[in-house]
């Protein structure tokens, strides 16, 4: 009888681990919190280029981080319509890249970050005189491209 | 003496054991768990609906349907003979509403078919309702219910295969095995990936009753099932001869001229409907790629049945294999080809695209409760112990009350007229006569303004996804001196000729002074 009872438990025991034991998943996976909407799913078909400061001195280094790119592509990047550099995005369509002003003349500065035709997005910034020079947030990486001077190459790597 | 109850005829006809009476009554005739099944999802989806046009696929499947239009591939023809039936159905709301109403109510059919699968499989009322609850408020599951989508016909129809199968396999005859025959080629029409059940339909057939096979009767039955599902297909030829004004089986030329794709050449046709347009993406991963892909399909998965069903589920995998490895193959096959392809499948939004596999999961999930709960916990019948029915709603109840609060908010569409007010936005930006190119976001919503409600009808608006990259560079150029052109990103060869200037959404592109 106490046998029995005992085998009961442990069967029940057994049954609640299995039950629950998704629960255990929790702390690796976490709920989702996004919210579903066209908005999620947009992104593929309007590459976006954003720039993390938008203003500065002379001498400032602008990050910015393209997405929703097609991925492992290679893209050109563009300042003032003028190719100066090429970075290769991610298997997320990401990259980042960051703009020295060093040298450059005061004004509006447009940059693209395109893959092709149909995968281009344009952003900028602005150099002003007296303002703060700027650089890139802490830990951000990426190739840098100079605006002034002669053409800089920088070096294309290509993941096949 | 007269009281209330000797004016009521149904107290007269039963006497004062009226009410329970009547209650066994209904009890005993009316399907309630069935009933549940179809009326509590149904309820919560049109709760949360969108209440109008939606974006993106959602938008271009509206207009076509409204405007009896051709969808890219694949085609997609049972879906839009059978939005057009819907559509004629006094509902009340806009054609976006209406058609998003299709979806929830494919949905809750999904549902009361699963139901119904999980009753033959000898599974609990409240196992099955547990399962099944899981399955309703599964965040993608419910956001595709609130939609005009494809995904919960497919589901619907998925099902409808699935209980036809079981039908034929109780008694194998010839039109029982028309049956599923007619609902996977129908099924064909509604979505390609259909294909991806053929393999266990096979497998179960083959597995189940071999000899069938054998038996001219069988093969007439089935040879006829297709032929009639396939009448389906003629939509497709049918609406090309109309020359839609609403058109996604083409390509626009460097003019701006629209060249349909014949579809009233068998070539035509099957272009359309094999999704050649899309094979570069499928398998589209590379090797080391491959594991995070599986990774985020198994994290999608775990959260969808909100932790607690995949012990269950698994569970009931196995439990099935062993107890009806005939029919458990048939369901790990659907499972293992649907998860497969689209784990493999480089697409944005494919994280819409798994739903098969959690009606599959919830069968198994089913099946595991029944198997893990005691006897007494998960059917219906017999007076409880307050301790029971404490275990039952901690165990079964709550998990799916848990997930309709937690999943509520991700997925309410109710108040998102978003795509509306954007699309309206934009037409009243843009100058007479002008040419707009944009992508899925932008162009089919507007044109569903154009088409279905009479809007702007001077714009042209064309989807980049119609023409290639250098043919649009051409026609803007062509254009930009004649029309104002608009466009929702310019590329750097367009930005070296042209001016563009931010409006709205979009930008209006003029000659460079």
């Amino acid at each position: 009888m106490k046998q029995q009872k005992m085998e009961s438990l442990i069967r029940s025991l057994l049954s609640l681990a299995i039950l629950l034991s998704g629960i255990a998943l929790i702390p690796f996976i976490g709920r989702p919190t996004n919210a579903i909407g066209w908005k999620l799913f947009a992104g593929i078909y309007t590459p976006e280029l954003v720039a993390h400061e938008t203003i500065g001195a002379p001498g400032s280094v602008f990050a910015f981080t393209g997405g929703n790119y097609p991925p492992l592509s290679p893209a050109i990047i563009y300042i003032n319509g003028q190719a100066r550099g090429a970075v290769t995005t991610d298997a997320a369509g990401q990259a980042t890249f960051q703009i020295n002003t060093t040298g450059a003349a005061l004004g509006q500065y447009s940059v693209t970050m395109e893959v092709d035709i149909n995968a281009s997005a344009t952003n900028g910034f602005e150099l002003v005189e007296g303002g703060g020079v700027v650089n890139p947030p802490a830990g951000f990486t990426g190739p840098i491209i100079f605006v002034a001077g002669e053409d800089i190459y920088l070096p294309v790597i290509v993941k096949q | 003496m007269i009281n209330q109850h000797s004016l009521n005829p149904l107290f007269a006809y039963w006497g004062k054991d009226a009410w329970r009476r009547l209650g066994l009554f209904l009890a005993a005739r009316v399907d309630w768990s069935g009933l549940v099944t179809f009326a509590l999802p149904l309820l919560l989806y049109t709760r949360t609906l969108a209440p109008t046009i939606y974006n993106l696929d959602s938008a271009e499947f509206t207009t076509a349907v409204a405007t009896n239009g051709i969808v890219r591939a694949t085609g997609y023809p049972l879906y839009l003979l059978l939005g057009k039936l819907w559509l004629g159905l006094p509902l009340g709301g806009d054609a976006g509403y209406r058609l998003n109403l299709f979806s929830a109510v494919c949905a809750a059919v999904t549902i009361f078919l699963a139901e119904h699968i999980l009753r033959r499989l000898g599974v609990g009322v409240w196992a099955r309702l547990s399962a099944l609850g899981l399955l309703t408020t599964a965040p993608y599951f419910w956001s595709l219910s609130l939609i005009a989508e494809v995904y919960t016909l497919h589901t619907a129809l998925m099902a409808g295969v699935i209980l036809a199968l079981l039908h034929w396999a109780e008694k194998p005859t010839p039109w029982r095995f028309a049956l599923p025959v007619l609902l996977v080629t129908l099924s064909l029409g509604n979505h390609a990936a259909t294909v991806l059940l053929i393999p266990g339909c096979i497998w179960f057939v083959l597995t189940s009753h071999p000899r069938q096979l054998g038996r001219a009767q069988v093969w007439m039955a089935g040879i006829t099932a297709v032929l009639l599902g396939s009448i389906v297909f003629l939509t497709l030829p049918w609406r090309y001869a109309q020359q839609p004004a609403f058109n996604y089986a083409g390509v626009y030329d460097a003019s701006g001229s629209f060249v349909p794709v014949n579809l009233q050449t068998l070539d035509g046709l099957l272009w359309l409907l094999t999704g050649q347009s899309f094979s570069g993406q499928m398998f589209g991963y590379r090797l080391v790629e491959i594991g995070g892909q599986v990774a985020d399909y198994g994290r999608q998965l775990v959260t969808a049945f909100l932790f607690v069903g995949v012990g269950p589920g698994l569970a009931g995998l196995f439990i099935l294999l062993r107890r009806n490895w005939r029919l458990g193959g048939l369901l790990l096959l659907f499972f293992l080809t649907n998860s497969w392809f689209y784990i493999n499948y480089r697409v944005i939004d494919k994280n819409t695209m798994y739903l098969p596999t959690y009606l599959i999961w919830a069968i198994w999930a089913g099946v595991g409760y029944q198997a893990l709960l005691p006897r007494g916990l998960v059917g219906i019948n017999g007076r409880r112990a307050w301790r029971e029915s404490l275990s039952v709603f901690t165990l079964l109840v709550a998990p799916v009350l848990l997930a309709i609060l937690w999943n509520w908010s991700l997925v309410d569409l109710s108040d998102d007229w978003s795509t509306r007010t954007r699309s309206e936005a934009i037409l009243q930006l843009v100058e007479p006569d002008a040419l707009i190119l944009g992508w899925w976001d932008t162009v089919p919503a507007v044109q569903y303004l154009q088409l279905v409600e009479g809007q702007r009808p001077d714009v042209v608006v064309i989807n980049r996804f119609l023409i290639s990259g250098e043919d649009m560079n051409r026609l803007i150029l062509q254009e930009i001196g004649r029309r104002p052109v608009y466009i929702n990103n310019p590329s750097i060869e367009l930005l070296n000729v042209t001016q563009a200037t931010a409006v709205g959404p979009l930008y209006r592109l003029e000659p460079r002074q």
